[in-house]
Parts: C-alpha cells; structure tokens; sequence
C-alpha cells in the first residue's frame, strides 16, 4: 500500500538489515532477497530452531523473494536484478562489496542505498571487530542501562533485551530507506544512507543528554537517593502479585487519593509522613511500596490492572512471553502474523501501527506466511 | 538541499513528553516545517533545559488554549494548511477539544494523522492510563533485560527504551505515509501503539516462548568466552565477544595464555570449561586499563569494548568524526541515526523559546491582524 510500487532488494546479513527490509516489505513495497553463497548469513542456523530451520530466519525473511546469488562472481546478474529496485538494504564490509555498491551508486542515479552496519562506513572505529554486546557497551546503551545502581561492583553494565537493539536498529534503517525514496521520487539524486546501529543507540540516550546539558559529566552508576529525575522510586512502583508482579504509578495527588481508595484507605495512609504529599512519597517510596504489596501479594496481576485501570490509575502487569502471546489487546488489534515453519504455526509480532488511509484501505494485519524456502545450490537468479 | 526531503511539509506537533517531540525533531531534521503547540499554563512546557533541549531542535513554537473554542477554531485552520498532525493525547483530551481524526479530516481530508499511544486507540485496553516506563514492563522486556528486583535496577525499566523505539516507528509509518499521499493524494490515520512497538523487537522470546525453549540467557550459550569482565579502575568494563575459533585462538594468545585455545578449539568444549575461561579472562582483564584492554583485543581482531558512559561515547573520537552528537544552542544534542555520502545528517538548530512563532503562524500563516492578535493574547487564546 503506503510503499506499493518500489522494489527492495536485501543484501544483508545479520538482523538490523533484513528486519528493514523486512519492514518495507510490510508497508507495500516488493523485497527480493539476494541469498550470496559468497557471504553466508550466520542466522541461517541461528536459534531458536523450528524444525531444522531457524524460525528468526525464518521471520526476517518471509514474505521475500529469495535468490541464490553471488554479486561479486555475477555482477551482470546483480545490476539485472537491481534494474527494477528503487531501495538496495546491504550490509557488506569487504572491499569487492565495497567497490561494487559504489559503481552501482555511479550508474544509478535512481536508488537508494542504504548500507547498515556496526559502527559506520567512516571513523576511527569502523572498520572494528565487533558483536550485538560490544556495539551497545560501545554506544553507551548498556552503561545508561544499568543506571542508577545501588551497587555498580555487583551490577555490571548490561545490554538491552535479546535482538531488540539490532532490530531497533532495522526500523530506523528503514526510515533511512524511505527517506532516500522520498529524496529520489522529488528527483534528486538518490542517496546512501550510511546506518550504524551503534548510532541508533545514540537515541536511547536522550535523558543523560539531558543531564550533560545540565552539568554533568561524571554519569556515575551510583544510586543517589532522591534525585528528582529518577523514574524508579516515587513515580512507579513495582509490586508482588500471587502469579508475577505488577507496575503503578499513581504519581499525582488524584491518581494517588484513587488508588489509596482502591487499596481500602489502610491506616499508614493517613500518615504524612509516609504519603504527605508528592515529594513525601518519592523519599518514602521503599517504604510505601512494601505497604502497598501488602494489599496486591494476594491477589492476581489481572485483577490489580483491572481494578486500578478502572480506578483510572496507571497500572500495568509485568508480562512474560506466554502473557504477550494470549494478550487480549494484542490480539483485538490483530498484532500478530503467522508464520508457518516447518509444519509449526508460529505468532510474531506484525507492524505496530494501524493504518488507514482516507480512502479506507488498510495495511493488512494477522498476516500469515511460509517460512521462505531457499533456492537450492547452483540455482540461477 | 537535496537531503531536505520533508522540504514545504507542515506538521503540527500536539505531542509530549519523549515519543512524539522526538518523532518531530526527525522530521524537522528532515525538512519539515514542525509547529509544536504549547502553552504557557501547562507545567511541561516551562522547563525547556534537559532532554526537553535534545528533543525539540528545529521546531518554531506556539502558545495556544486548546480548550478554548477560539483556540481550536485556529487550530483547525493551521491544519487545514498542513500536512501531518502528530499527537499522543488521551482519547477524552482529543475529543473534548474536537482534535479527532474525524474531525481533523473534515478540515483537511488528506491529512496524515498519527496517533501515538500506550497501547493503541482500539481494543479492550484502548481506555488504559499509561506511561512508557509501565510498557516496557507491559511488553515483557522487563523480565528480559535482566531479574525482575524491587529497586527496579537493571531490569528494563529504567531508563527509557519504548519511547525512542516508539519514535522511530513513528518516523517510518509518517514517512511512509507522506509518500504514499504524494503518488496518489491520499492522507492517512496512523495508530500506533507504544506497547507493540516495543513487543515488535522481542520475537526471539515469543518464538522460544512458542517452542518450548528456554530464554536465551538461560540456553546454551552460542558464544563462548562472551561477556563483561572487570578492568582496572573505578567501574570499568571490558565487553568482548568470540565469534568463532580464529577469536577465541586470538584472545588466548593476547591474555597471554595460548596453551588453553589449543586446549580447548571448540565452542563445544568451550562450552563446557565456560567458568575456567572466564576465570581467565576475567584475571587478564583485572589488571588492564578497559582502554589498554580494548585496543589490545581490536588489534587482534576480536569484537571488544570498553563500556562507555553517555560522556565517554560523546568524547569519544569516533563520535566527534561522524557527528552523531553536535552541539546545538550551547548543549549537545542527537543527530539523525544516518549519514548521507556528504556527511549530511539532519538539519538542526536550537530548540525555540515558548511562543517564539506566534507572531510568524498567527500573523503570516492565518493573517491575523496586530489588533485580533493583542485581543486574543488578552484573553488568554493565545497564552
């Protein structure tokens, strides 16, 4: 829909630049997939396996067209396939890919290139060895993530969740690939965006930026009490529920006076000095959220969401996977899309965005799609 | 400027908070015109040092009350001379001033509307109260990044992961959207949900989760010695990876112990000696310098970092080299996630003073006079 029309072709390894690609192809856009036997992809077998497949593989990569080819050995077969392409998604750092998407970018004034990779095609660092971990200790993404710490000797800096760095990464890569679409259909010469995913982390960063902007420049990982901007302490609690835990955070005095309502206004609720006023609470925070456990250890997750939602405080429970998966919401909207591996049907996560355009088509949703099948060895492009 | 691709689109920016301000300095960065509307009397507006200063680069600024009919009356006319309305209210603020879809669509039929909220505007949960920090326990992120604890410490949920992984879904759907209404003059309703685009990064867990796999911190680990160890020095780390047997016969050789990588060649068997390793690149590291450490592991072609801090990666020269972090109205800010072949990557100047353009959107845009203007600021429409 949004993207009809273009084509994508995806030369890339890893997760940053198939999920791009990956993305485009959600939004409409036709996304061949070059399969180079010269560059195998490391996530061909990655875990976790469906089968004898790897189902995140599998996920990147449905929907594609995919086509065994070597670029480098066959490069009249890879500007034949590119005749087409608006948008090429590559993330080779060898000098032949090299050299052979710079003589692409000569002859084709007309596409977008955008070349992910960990730190950059430019720079001191960018021709480093490097992993998903070393990239976001690099960034500073797995140091802002473990701050603050009441103990930094015991609570090392640690990087995000699974892929989701990587894959974060992906999205703003294909915004760079819309971007260059949008410079070459205005007609322009198409550029190359150069994508680090280090530099994506760059974005996580905004609130110590904030900080620096206000003076500061140690970033100690040391807890200090009090500290105004800090979520964690007086602006969210964390609370044990009978089945895992849930979040609130009544932070105003309404939202507060509700949810001390909900809770069935105990005695240490009239007390100042625990719940005098905001600032109060924030000072008192440990203290207010072992009292308030008190009242959510015995009952569900749900049913302190329900209660709390319906009191209109701000709760939320702590999922865990299976949760996400049997999640209501989720599944109203039709969130997930099928993906058949290896005679297993599996949820995976869609586009996060419902989107209508005012002629009142929509973006499909709940899709369901076959693990793409490769070509076998020696098969032509 | 040929990069300027958002050149001669407006957008007005009702947005707050991180997600969407952060959204619309990309496209400002891109070209756009972004008007953001404040106002005086709300207390989010007035502290405009911080991360406030990093996220609003190249957007003029308007004071309007929202709750005024007469503010809302031109409200609409600017929307009706834009192009992308950009806005992450609750649904009773949106519809108590007549700020919906349904109404903005009947003064601008082809408007690209995004909706940016915690969980999305349909489904049971539409109604919910929610704050990013919450989502990103909601997701099930929390319980990914590490063990769920009562301080909530390195856990998920401090700091911030949703709303800038928010944002640059936002980008893409609003980018994709305006191209999709230049080929065909369409405009488009997006709704986007903060929760799902934080689940949209985590199928690793929901596969395993599907396939009755252990999470991935949990199974076997692919890479063996992986991890963090201690440097030299008040919190100072070393990450480092072994991608292979060639990593793992360099690192052997550059902690000085050679002997193991003969020892033990294969992930297999790395596997199973995993403690005795880390034991010894963990009392190799110990009296290392992370930056000692990290030059001599690059050297020999093994991924290793030194864990930065946010003042590290700024002074770092690599940053400085790419200009990921320049420095805008006297303080650093963030430029876009990519560069183009020139070096370009964003046009960004200072964040503007409350109510810098209202002079400018009042009077040039809506051809209010002086004396309609004087009379609306009298009357705090315009405030």
């Amino acid at each position: 829909m949004f993207l009809s029309g273009v084509t994508v072709v995806d030369w890339s390894t890893g997760y940053t630049g198939p999920f791009a690609a990956r993305i485009l192809g959600d939004l409409g856009a036709t996304v061949i997939r070059v399969d180079d036997p010269g560059v195998p992809d490391p996530l061909r077998t990655a875990p976790p396996l469906a089968g004898g497949q790897s189902a995140l593989h599998a996920y990147l990569n449905a929907g594609k067209t995919i086509v065994r080819l070597d670029p480098l050995a066959d490069a009249e077969s890879f500007v034949e396939l590119l005749a087409e392409a608006a948008i090429l998604v590559e993330s080779h750092d060898g000098a032949g890919q090299r050299a052979l998407v710079t003589e692409l970018r000569t002859a084709r004034r007309d596409l977008t290139v955008v070349s992910v990779s960990a730190y950059g095609r430019t720079g001191p660092a960018a021709s480093w060895p490097w992993s998903d971990l070393t990239v976001q200790h690099f960034a500073g993404l797995a140091h802002n993530q473990s701050r603050p710490v009441k103990d930094p000797e015991r609570t090392p800096p640690q990087p995000g969740a699974e892929r989701e760095g990587p894959l974060a990464a992906g999205v703003a890569a294909a915004a760079a690939a819309v971007w260059g679409l949008l410079v070459a259909e205005s007609g322009e010469a198409a550029p190359h965006a150069d994508l680090a995913v280090s530099e994506f982390y760059a974005n996580v960063l905004f609130e110590s930026l904030g900080e620096h902007g206000a003076g500061e420049r140690s970033f100690d990982r040391r807890r200090k009490e009090f500290k105004g901007t800090e979520v964690a302490g007086g602006l969210i609690w964390i609370m044990p529920c009978s089945d895992g835990w849930v979040m609130a955070s009544p932070r105003e005095q309404h939202q507060w006076d509700r949810w001390i309502e909900l809770l069935g206004s105990p005695d240490w609720s009239r007390n100042p000095e625990l719940c005098g006023d905001k600032l109060q609470r924030k000072r008192k925070w440990g203290e207010l959220q072992a009292l308030m456990a008190e009242w959510t250890r015995g009952r569900s997750r749900d049913e302190v969401f329900t209660r709390a939602q319906a009191a209109r405080v701000a709760c939320f429970p702590v999922s865990r996977p299976d949760d996400i998966l049997s999640n209501p919401q989720l599944d109203h909207r039709a969130f997930f899309d099928r993906l058949v591996v290896d005679g297993h049907v599996l949820a995976v996560p869609g586009l996060p965005v419902i989107a209508t355009t005012s002629a009142g088509n929509r973006l499909a949703r709940g899709n369901e799609r076959t693990a793409p099948t490769p070509p076998a060895e020696g098969d032509a492009a | 400027m040929r990069q300027l691709a958002l050149a001669g689109t407006r957008v007005v920016d009702f947005s707050w908070v991180v997600a969407g301000p952060m959204t619309t300095k990309m496209l400002a960065a891109m070209g756009a015109e972004v008007i953001k509307v404040e106002s005086t009397r709300r207390p989010e507006f007035k502290n405009r040092g911080g991360y406030f200063a990093v996220l609003n680069n190249g957007k003029r600024s308007i004071t309007v009350n929202i709750g005024d009919q007469r503010g809302q009356v031109l409200l609409r006319r600017l929307i009706a001379m834009s192009d992308v309305v950009v806005e992450n209210f609750s649904r009773s603020v949106l519809m108590k001033n007549g700020l919906s879809y349904e109404e903005i669509r009947k003064v601008r039929p082809d408007i690209v509307f995004c909706s940016a909220s915690g969980v999305g505007r349909t489904g049971p949960q539409a109604e919910a109260l929610a704050y990013g920090t919450l989502l990103q326990g909601y997701s099930g992120r929390a319980g990914l990044v590490g063990a769920i604890n009562a301080e909530m410490e390195a856990m998920g949920i401090v700091p911030a992961w949703t709303d800038p992984v928010t944002a640059i879904w936002e980008v893409t759907a609003i980018l994709a959207a305006l191209r999709h209404r230049r080929r065909t003059g369409e405009g488009a309703y997006l709704d986007l949900s903060m929760l799902e685009s934080t689940v949209a990064e985590l199928p690793e867990a929901l596969l395993r989760a599907q396939l009755g796999l252990p999470p991935e911190r949990e199974d076997a680990p692919a890479r063996v010695p992986e991890g963090i160890f201690r440097c030299r020095g008040e919190d100072s780390w070393l990450a480092l990876s072994v991608r292979n047997d060639a990593d793992w016969a360099a690192l052997a050789a550059v902690i000085g112990r050679p002997g193991l990588a003969d020892e033990l060649p294969a992930l297999a068997d790395r596997r199973m000696a995993r403690a005795r390793i880390d034991a010894a690149v963990g009392a190799w590291a110990r009296g290392l310098d992370a930056a000692e450490a990290e030059r001599a592991l690059v050297a020999a072609g093994v991924p290793a970092a030194r864990s930065r801090s946010t003042g590290d990666i700024l002074d770092d020269p690599h940053s400085a080299a790419r200009g990921i972090f320049p420095e805008i109205g006297g303080v650093r800010s963030i430029a876009l996630p990519w560069r183009d072949e020139e070096g370009w990557r964003g046009a960004l100047s200072a964040t503007p003073a409350i109510g810098a353009d209202n002079d400018h959107v009042f009077r040039n845009l809506l051809g209010l006079s002086g004396e309609e203007m004087a009379t609306l600021v009298r009357e705090e429409v315009i405030v």
